[in-house]
């Protein structure tokens, strides 16, 4: 299984939603768009779900042309944000819809509900209708109906991102598990960084209708490709050329830094109460202190310039404290100014 | 000067009772979180401050005034609501100066404190608006100006933050602890944010089916729960937690909970291997390994939380490992913290190295 | 509650004080007028007793009438909500074109006396029509068939609004995920769409049911020998002057109307449970051939309703139907056997004090229920909706009881333009309350809360943020009320004498008279005021950059 979206375009009047895009989803791989809404992420899910027309552009499925073929022909498993079930049947009956209509004997369908039920941990709640059903239920329902149907792929718009905090965490743990564990190719849409990082094999990162960077968690948090990037995914700190007049010059792995770039680095980069040998020692004062619980957010000023650091556990420092920090050099990143 | 006073608070719906037995004080100038999750009260106990609800019992004072059967708007308080609740067809100017305007503030004093508010909140250019013209975060600082214009020494948060996107949380939730400390504003703050709760509060009132389970600075919740609810409920992910069931070596009726970060994993030699990395949730930072039991693979997961640039593959066989003191221990029959004792049941791994 | 409330502040005394009034308005103008007729239906010559019912009951001609009155409802509910439904549809699902010119068309009826339709179908489909006097034939509209298609296209607006409503509350999403798992467009009518309406197209077909029954108008016209239970009344009341056998008949009237009523609030209720708060509004994509199918059917569906009222006007302008049609001014210029335009002015007046007093006292019970959780609160809300479940003709007939006479407290409206107003201010109560209570609904509770919070008091924030808000839906509720007075004839049919005629009675005066010609101007100059009417508060809107309210039909 390999779906291929090629110089997929999308446009409404005069406004580019998509402008070229490429994205490959491979057999059993994970794959996350994301990026600020309005980015185009949830208009190619749409394409490629074939609930919208592309301007230009193809789409296929291990080969096979794609492009025209009408949503209800593609074999796709959905799941919206807004859960979607439908309100007058029973949780039994939405799972069991796909296979209704595939014509699956009642005795075989009835035995799929139960084992898709306690696939996505809801053992027993067949009779129940959705509004009975909490929104993390409703929601996994809405999974387990998208399974019913053995998809070749799975899509999952922002699926978690109408579900509380604690709700939304224990919901995606279970997704990925799932997903894992059925090897089945899934591509979601979603604006939230971490739940891109903690899901996916490959985030695909879009801004403006245009792809930014597409690479794995790791690559997408450790090498940004652009300042967007390294701005939407994770915190950064960036110094600019005026800031480095403030600060005084900044030693690269490479050499020293010129000037005309952007240098950035990440809050748990910097290093607090350096030891000796570190490049980049700077002299601080604590702005403000955060707890977080794992680790400490402080904002430090240097010279007029912010920086954040983030230190484990309980810093002991506390707003106006006077600290040393470092800023290694292979930490640090450089962009286009 | 406005400390707030509540004092055996309850309050009964149709006999359930919602909030019970509440009592907590709130210094002038703190700011506290109301934390917990939903229906647990929290709201109902703003909302009973406010004055929105009527008690079925207790005490509010608010600057040592009982305000219990006070109306709402004459107890000076300010209120910023999870839906912002701006008036539609007024502009953000009009909006701001609502509060004023019912009060009969003097006209010249309305325009001056409008300007000032305006420029803090960074609203000087949408003044002209209607709500409907804003952003998302753009309303929830036309509904904070609203709120700190009036100058009330007492200011109520109900979730103001839950309609934005994570980004703009975290800068918002800077700007108004920012706002408070500079206007020593004496602010309730209700939410089901633990994050937004630790990083803000000087104060957290922890909140578990209508009554209070902790209160404490954060790093007191963080660092000593008092009961299994209120160590699960802070910190992502919640404690791990270990019985005589799950862990040899363990007394009966104790349950000993340790956090992610506290458990070092280190790669197996020979017979100590008992864990196997399930899965890896990688956050960018840290990344949350999940480990399952060797011998039993049905078994609960423990979490540990390492560098995120220095995580196990999935399906290494490694060993735990915390230090003593990181532990925390809780009575199974009551689920509450039990303080002291020198006994330790951290890995054999750790007590033979 | 059960939470004693313990604070008595001046608020919460000015919300019960004016909840009170509106309940006194209510016993006095509602239920008090009611518990007379059923005391007159029980008033004997010997005393009390169920003499009158048995007398009622035991009449061949009864039986009869009954069967006619549920023969006639029974087949326009189906013939309407089949047609509504598919007229809903074109306007909610598909993307024909003019959506706009068939919403308005559709509204047409409800401009008009309901006997318009009748007068308009005998024009066209009389003996002295136009189709049997142009191709010789010789079609009988009279009687049974004729009635069924006046009512239908009466009828056929209200349902059309209630079914397109809940066509109109569709989450996309729902649909596209059906699309996912592989539904074809007969599938996902069948399973989501169907179900989805269900309570709607309920609460159509009781309300469409309830109108057919109570309808008098059209039976008057058009219905020939073929008489109903809406007619009887009439003819015991009006004609043999016998009060005691007309309050019978009109009990046995209202019970079926009380039971469909109830049917179809519970249909409404659970019409709304199923609308969930995150769905994406469904908007119908273009499909050629699937558009162009639903043109078609929605114009045929509107053409009749055009005819007959084109029927109407074009009448109006003609010398002598159906001889002389030369066109001419005449039936304007002359139309004087009944007072002339007095009756038109009176019900000019009528309509304003009703529409002044309809606004206010149905959004006093709407602000009330919403600001009172308590017993004031809920008894405004239920005696509120009672008047809806009373037929017009019976309101009429039980306000000659209590208010028709010449002494006592109530001498002082007793046969003024006041006393009309104030039957149909009643009559439609609870219809402009729910609307008024619906939009009070929707601005969020935590406006008042938050202009608490800011030390705003009742007044200042009904002042200065409710009133604001809600002012489009008063100006659709006056504009209800406006236009419902302007155009019954159940509910005044009763209280009108020589002094107060109405000209929606001076309509059917007139045909009764044979001067067809004549009640076809003088149905025109009615909907004349009606659209005047409407057209006039949108150009003010506009001036004052309003957005125009969807007047509630």
């Amino acid at each position: 299984m390999h779906l291929s979206v090629r110089s997929v375009t999308k446009r409404f009047g005069s406004v580019t939603a998509l402008d070229s895009v490429d994205v490959d989803v491979r057999d059993g791989e994970f794959v996350c768009l994301l990026g600020p809404s309005g980015c185009g992420k949830t208009t190619l899910l749409r394409i490629v779900a074939g609930l919208e027309d592309a301007s230009g552009g193809t789409v296929t499925l291990d080969g096979a042309d794609l492009t025209h073929t009408p949503a209800r022909h593609r074999g796709f498993g959905i799941v919206f944000q807004s859960y979607s079930l439908f309100p007058n049947l029973t949780a039994g009956e939405n799972i069991a819809y796909g296979l209704r209509l595939r014509r699956v004997a009642a005795a075989e369908s009835a035995a799929r509900v139960r084992t898709l039920l306690d696939t996505v941990g809801l053992p027993g709640i067949e009779e129940r209708l959705p509004h009975q059903l909490s929104g993390g239920q409703q929601q996994r329902v809405a999974v387990a109906r998208a399974l019913a149907v053995d998809p070749k792929l799975l899509l999952l718009d922002e699926p978690l991102s109408a579900l509380d905090a604690k709700v939304r965490v224990s919901l995606r743990d279970q997704i990925r598990a799932l997903q894992r564990r059925l090897g089945l190719p899934t591509l979601m849409v979603t604006h939230d960084q971490e739940e891109a990082l903690a899901i996916s094999d490959r985030v695909i990162c879009m801004n403006h209708g245009r792809i930014e960077q597409a690479d794995t968690p790791e690559g997408l948090y450790m090498r940004p490709a652009t300042r967007f990037v390294a701005e939407f995914v994770g915190h950064m700190n960036f110094l600019t050329r005026e800031d480095l007049g403030r600060i005084g010059p900044i030693r690269l792995a490479g050499g020293e830094a010129s000037g005309t770039t952007v240098l950035g680095i990440r809050p748990e980069h910097v290093r607090l109460s350096p030891d000796e040998g570190c490049g980049n020692v700077l002299s601080a004062n604590v702005v403000s202190r955060q707890f977080l619980g794992a680790t400490t957010r402080l904002d430090v000023d240097v010279n007029g310039s912010r920086i954040v650091v983030d230190a484990p556990g309980v810093a002991p420092h506390v707003e106006g404290d006077a600290v040393i920090l470092a800023l290694p050099p292979e930490r640090i990143r450089e962009f286009p100014a | 000067m406005s400390r707030i006073d509540v004092e055996s608070l309850e309050k009964r719906f149709d006999e359930k009772a919602v909030v019970h037995d509440v009592s907590f004080s709130v210094p002038h100038g703190d700011l506290c979180v109301l934390l917990g999750p939903s229906g647990c009260g929290k709201s109902t106990t703003l909302r009973l401050i406010a004055g929105l609800e009527d008690p079925t019992g207790g005490q509010i004072s608010i600057g040592g005034q009982d305000v219990t059967h006070l109306p709402a708007k004459d107890r000076r308080i300010a209120m910023v609501f999870q839906s912002y609740a701006l008036f539609p067809h007024l502009s953000v100017a009009d909006n701001i100066l609502f509060g004023l305007q019912v009060r009969r503030v003097a006209k010249d004093e309305q325009t001056r404190r409008l300007a000032g508010v305006a420029a803090l909140t960074g609203l000087t250019e949408y003044l002209g608006r209607k709500p409907g013209q804003l952003s998302g975060g753009q309303r929830q600082r036309v509904a904070l100006a609203r709120a700190i214009v009036s100058e009330q020494p007492v200011c109520l948060m109900d979730e103001p933050l839950s309609n934005l996107d994570a980004k703009l949380r975290n800068e918002m939730r800077l700007e108004i602890r920012a706002l408070q400390q500079r206007l020593a504003m004496t602010m309730i703050y209700v939410t089901h944010d633990q994050i937004e709760a630790m990083t803000m509060a000087d104060r957290i009132i922890l909140m578990n089916d209508g009554g209070i389970e902790q209160a404490g600075s954060p790093s007191d919740l963080y660092e000593r729960p008092a009961s299994l609810f209120a160590a699960r409920f802070i910190g992502a992910p919640p404690m791990n937690m270990f019985t005589a069931a799950t862990r040899a070596g363990l007394p009966d009726g104790i349950i000993v909970g340790v956090r992610a970060e506290h458990v070092a994993i280190e790669p197996a030699f020979g017979r100590h291997d008992d864990h196997v990395v399930a899965s890896i949730e990688y956050l960018g930072a840290d990344a949350i390994v999940a480990l399952r039991p060797l011998a039993d693979p049905q078994g609960e997961h423990v979490f540990a939380r390492v560098p995120g640039s220095r995580r196990p593959d999935s399906g290494e066989r490694v060993t735990l490992a915390w230090l003593p003191h990181d532990e925390h221990r809780f009575d199974a029959a009551t689920g509450l913290r039990i303080e002291g004792g020198t006994m330790t049941i951290a890995p054999k791994s750790v007590q033979k190295g | 509650m059960t939470s004693r409330s313990l604070r008595l502040d001046a608020d919460r005394v000015f919300i019960a004080a004016i909840g009170l009034a509106i309940v006194v308005l209510l016993l006095v103008f509602v239920a008090w007028p009611m518990l007379i007729i059923v005391g007159k239906s029980l008033t004997t010559k010997t005393g009390f007793g169920l003499d009158n019912y048995w007398r009622v009951f035991g009449g061949r001609k009864f039986a009869t009438v009954t069967w006619n009155s549920f023969a006639v409802s029974t087949t326009v509910t189906v013939i309407t909500v089949a047609l509504a439904f598919v007229y809903s549809y074109a306007l909610t699902r598909s993307a024909m074109p003019f959506k706009g010119a068939f919403r308005f068309l559709a509204t047409l009826p409800v401009f008009a006396p309901s006997l318009v339709q009748g007068i308009g179908l005998i024009f066209l489909f009389g003996r002295n029509g136009l189709i049997n006097t142009t191709f010789d034939l010789e079609i009988k509209i009279y009687g049974f068939w004729g009635i069924v298609i006046a009512n239908v296209l009466y009828s056929l607006p209200q349902a059309v609004l209630l079914i397109s409503t809940a066509l109109a509350v569709a989450d996309a999403r729902t649909y596209e995920a059906a699309t996912v798992l592989g539904a074809g467009p007969v599938r996902k009518f069948f399973d989501i769409t169907l179900p989805s309406v269900k309570f709607g197209l309920l609460a159509a077909a009781f309300l469409v049911f309830t109108i057919a029954l109570t309808d008098f108008g059209n039976p008057m016209v058009i219905g020939a020998d073929y008489t109903v239970l809406a007619n009887d009344i009439y003819n015991q009341v009006s004609g043999q002057m016998n009060f005691q056998l007309g309050s019978v008949v009109a009990i046995v009237l209202l019970a079926p109307a009380l039971l469909a009523f109830q049917i179809e609030r519970i249909a409404n209720k659970r019409q709304f449970a199923l609308v969930a708060d995150r769905s994406v509004p469904l908007a119908p994509k273009k499909s050629p051939l699937f558009d162009a199918c639903m043109f078609v059917a929605a114009t045929l569906i509107v053409l009749p309703i055009v005819a007959v009222i084109g029927m109407v006007v074009y009448a109006s302008f003609v010398k002598g139907w159906p001889y002389n049609l030369t066109l001419t001014l005449d039936n304007y210029l002359n139309n004087t056997a009944q007072n002339g335009y007095e009756p038109l002015v009176n019900s000019v007046l009528v309509s304003l004090i009703a529409a002044v007093i309809g606004v206010v006292t149905t959004m006093a019970a709407a602000f009330v229920i919403r600001r009172d959780q308590g017993v004031v609160g809920r008894m405004v809300n239920g005696i509120g909706l009672l008047p809806a479940a009373v037929p017009g003709m019976v309101l009429g007939l039980a306000y000659i009881f209590a208010f028709n006479k010449a002494t006592g407290p109530f001498s002082l409206i007793y046969d003024t333009l006041l006393m009309l107003a104030l039957c149909n201010v009643f009559h439609y109560f609870s219809q402009g309350m729910l609307t008024a209570s619906t939009s009070l609904r929707q601005i969020s509770s935590s406006f008042d809360e938050a202009s608490a919070c800011l030390g705003g008091r009742v007044v200042d924030t009904l002042r200065l943020v409710t009133l604001p808000l809600v002012m489009p839906t008063l100006l659709a509720v006056g504009i209800f009320f406006f236009m419902r007075s302007m155009v019954t004839l159940s509910g005044i049919i009763f209280l009108v004498s020589p002094g107060t005629n109405l000209a929606a009675v001076t309509v059917m005066l007139l045909d009764d008279a044979g001067a067809t010609t004549h009640a076809a101007a003088y149905s025109t100059l009615i909907m004349l005021v009606v659209i005047g009417s409407l057209v006039l508060l949108n150009l003010v809107l506009r001036l004052l950059g309003k957005d125009a309210p969807r007047a509630a039909i």
